[in-house]
């Protein structure tokens, strides 16, 4: 415990652990305090009118940025019309959801229609199946399995694959509304801050073993008792309970102001009834507090295997500098494969920076075939994440205590 | 006590750094003297278990022992030649890092060798900011953390004041008395007053060891003395190529010469004690070569080899 409490101390003795909190506390929880206030404020101020007069001062709206959408303008025959639509799709039973004026205008955002098209992308990695992506509705998914059907092709994967998807969007079909406006804000909050947050880990833990070989300190640590395999075993803890540490601070202090400050309501919205971008065409029939627990074990996953890969380098490199442009360089993957080659590829899609954004996981239909056996995106990158992490944990611990000559002179 | 080395080889690509060293060693201080390129580096990371030797065994008191397991590195305390610490550890935690791994249970021991190095009104100093005599200090105290049987010691003594030398060797003489100090170095003063034997390495190898009273007595008769003009110097070293110039000190208008050389250089030459130094130089020179027209041999001429 004491050594591990100084790998610890050795790791966060760099300028860069100062940023990390601050990243934190700034896209954690004063962001989200922000805007849970503002929400407060102006849901007071607005407590006392009626929707029709709130209505009729109001153009056009969207959920953000809340206090210009409220107070700018709105159309209000455009927002009448809708409100009789409103009127007409919320039921009964879920009106007391929505007793104050703004809920009642930010359902009208989340109203989720009956919805009848889908989003599949079938992208099989053996086999002769086609390799296209194209925006299907369910009549034309029918028209495809009944074609395969008359081919006697009822036993491959591409059929297999489109039942798949036929049943999912059917499950996720959603009449009605949620109200689930902080749970929205939520799955919004992390994304992209928890990549920047990967990039400052990187740079943190970037000489945990560099530094050892730049002081000399190798020599000392290699003719202790415990310098090799303890010290080794310290070092890995220590970077990967870091990563794991701010994928689950990044995840859980939004939620504490969201869902505790906000509210929690709509914890069982299915995913595509989040009724924003990129769940939109979601086929995952999820409930979103089950989305975001696995959200955010995933996001613990991937941290955990930057800071394996980030440790294996600074052992490979010996050099900090190194270490922290080529750990930058495949966090930031997948940015470069889709701007060379203008589409999501099998390189961007199996990349850090996919498994450090989860939206990029559930938001759309993906398949892989693999020796006959299907499997979904998400899984198959947990997957792969989880690898990553056995395998460059391995590789860290095989140098170092192979203890050559050469890598100490 | 006994700690042998036996036929210890490294090879480093198709250099070969260390060639069959075998020696025994028991409690005391043993001096390793050599020019750059010796070996002695790579010996003592070799003893200190940094590396696995390419051939070799090493044993405690007859038994057999691996470099690399931590059974045997309990035994070890090792200071580089570098000065290896954190700048932003204290006296006191670093001591505590390197107890923890070294799997130090008595919290006593840090307080006890911080006393015997004259660090402990600097405990709660930062590392970064000791003088280099304190740091070199400090390496020895974490060395001697753990009470290890053997101390291996790399130019303990590179780039400190003579002050910090002295303190340092009184720290060595009290450590040898319960335990084995393998302690290398340029200085061959360093080792003087302390080594109980001196081994003389060169090319990997060993080229002589023994006793240090044993090494000198092969010098009785070889060491002279005596004052020469310049011009009258030259002269003589046309003369004679078997001269070995040890030291030269100018005083006045003459020359204070210091000659290795078989027998009586030149009249008036008087004979004097030998020292480490004129050792290192008679044995790594190649003994009396033969001396270029108008060049003087120094002790450092012919002794650098590369790494």
């Amino acid at each position: 415990m004491k050594l591990f409490r100084f790998e610890l101390k050795k790791l966060l003795h760099s300028p860069i652990a100062i940023l990390i909190p601050v990243i934190l506390i700034a896209a954690g929880l004063v962001q989200p305090l922000l805007y849970v206030h503002n929400y407060k404020a102006v849901n007071a101020k607005y407590q006392n009118k009626d929707i029709a007069a709130i209505i009729a001062e109001y153009d056009t709206y969207t959920q953000e940025p809340l206090l210009e959408d409220i107070e700018n303008n709105l159309h209000y025959n455009e927002l009448a019309r809708e409100r009789k639509n409103l009127q007409r799709v919320v039921p009964d039973d879920l009106l007391p959801y929505f007793d104050t004026p703004i809920d009642q205008l930010f359902l009208y955002s989340n109203v989720q229609h009956y919805r009848d098209y889908g989003y599949a992308l079938d992208k099989p990695l053996f086999g002769s199946s086609e390799n296209a992506s194209s925006v299907r509705s369910k009549q034309s998914i029918v028209d495809a399995l009944s074609a395969l059907t008359e081919e006697g092709r009822t036993d491959s994967d591409e059929f297999r694959s489109l039942m798949k998807h036929l049943e999912m969007m059917k499950e996720s079909d959603i009449t009605g509304v949620r109200y689930n406006h902080f749970w929205v804000k939520l799955q919004d909050s992390t994304g992209t801050i928890l990549l920047v947050l990967a990039a400052a880990f990187v740079l943190l833990i970037s000489s945990v073993f560099s530094r050892e070989y730049a002081t000399g300190m190798y020599r000392i640590l290699a003719s202790t008792p415990l310098g090799k395999r303890q010290s080794l075993v310290c070092k890995l803890t220590a970077c990967t309970l870091l990563g794991i540490g701010i994928a689950l601070l990044m995840n859980l202090l939004p939620a504490a102001v969201y869902l505790g400050l906000g509210s929690p309501v709509g914890w069982d919205t299915l995913l595509p009834g989040l009724g924003e971008g990129w769940f939109t065409y979601s086929p995952y029939s999820l409930p979103v507090y089950q989305y975001f627990i696995l959200k955010t074990l995933i996001d613990c996953l991937a941290m955990a295997a930057v800071g394996a890969l980030t440790a294996w380098l600074s052992l490979r490199t010996r050099s900090s500098l190194h270490t922290a442009t080529i750990g930058l360089l495949l966090l930031f993957t997948a940015y470069g494969a889709t701007f060379l080659t203008d589409q999501e590829s099998v390189l961007s899609r199996f990349s850090l920076t996919y498994g450090l954004d989860t939206r990029m996981l559930f938001s759309d239909h993906v398949v892989y075939h693999l020796f006959g056996i299907t499997v979904s995106y998400p899984v198959a990158l947990t997957l792969f994440m989880a690898g990553l992490f056995v395998l460059f944990t391995f590789l860290a611990f095989r140098r170092y205590m192979r203890g050559k000559a050469n890598q100490v002179r | 006590m006994n700690y042998r080395l036996e036929q210890l080889s490294m090879r480093y690509g198709k250099r070969e750094a260390l060639k069959d060293f075998t020696y025994s060693f028991g409690t005391g201080v043993y001096g390793l003297i050599g020019p750059n390129g010796a070996g002695k580096t790579t010996l003592m990371q070799l003893m200190a278990g940094v590396f696995r030797p390419a051939t070799g065994r090493v044993f405690f008191d007859g038994e057999p022992y691996d470099t690399m397991s931590p059974r045997y590195a309990a035994h070890i305390g090792y200071l580089p030649q570098e000065i290896v610490m954190y700048p932003e550890f204290t006296v006191r935690q670093y001591l505590e890092y390197v107890a923890a791994l070294k799997n130090v249970k008595d919290p006593n021991q840090i307080d006890h060798f911080l006393a015997l190095v004259n660090l402990s009104d600097r405990a709660k100093t930062r590392c970064g900011k000791l003088s280099g005599g304190m740091k070199r200090r400090l390496g020895i105290a974490q060395a001697v953390l753990g009470d290890p049987r053997v101390l291996i010691l790399d130019e303990p003594t590179t780039g400190v004041d003579i002050t910090e030398r002295v303190k340092f060797r009184q720290i060595i003489s009290e450590l040898s008395a319960d335990r084995t100090v393998i302690y290398s170095t340029h200085t061959s003063e360093d080792l003087e007053l302390v080594a109980k034997e001196i081994i003389l390495m060169k090319k990997g190898a060993i080229v002589s060891a023994g006793p240090g009273a044993e090494l000198l007595g092969d010098l009785v008769g070889k060491v002279w003395e005596i004052r020469l003009s310049a011009e009258e110097f030259r002269a003589a070293q046309q003369k004679r190529s078997d001269l070995l110039v040890a030291n030269v000190a100018l005083d006045g208008e003459q020359c204070l010469t210091r000659i290795l050389c078989e027998s009586k250089p030149f009249e008036g030459a008087r004979e004097v004690p030998a020292t480490y130094e004129d050792l290192s130089l008679y044995i790594f020179s190649g003994a009396f070569p033969a001396a270029g027209v108008g060049t003087v041999q120094t002790s450092s001429e012919g002794c650098e080899e590369g790494r």
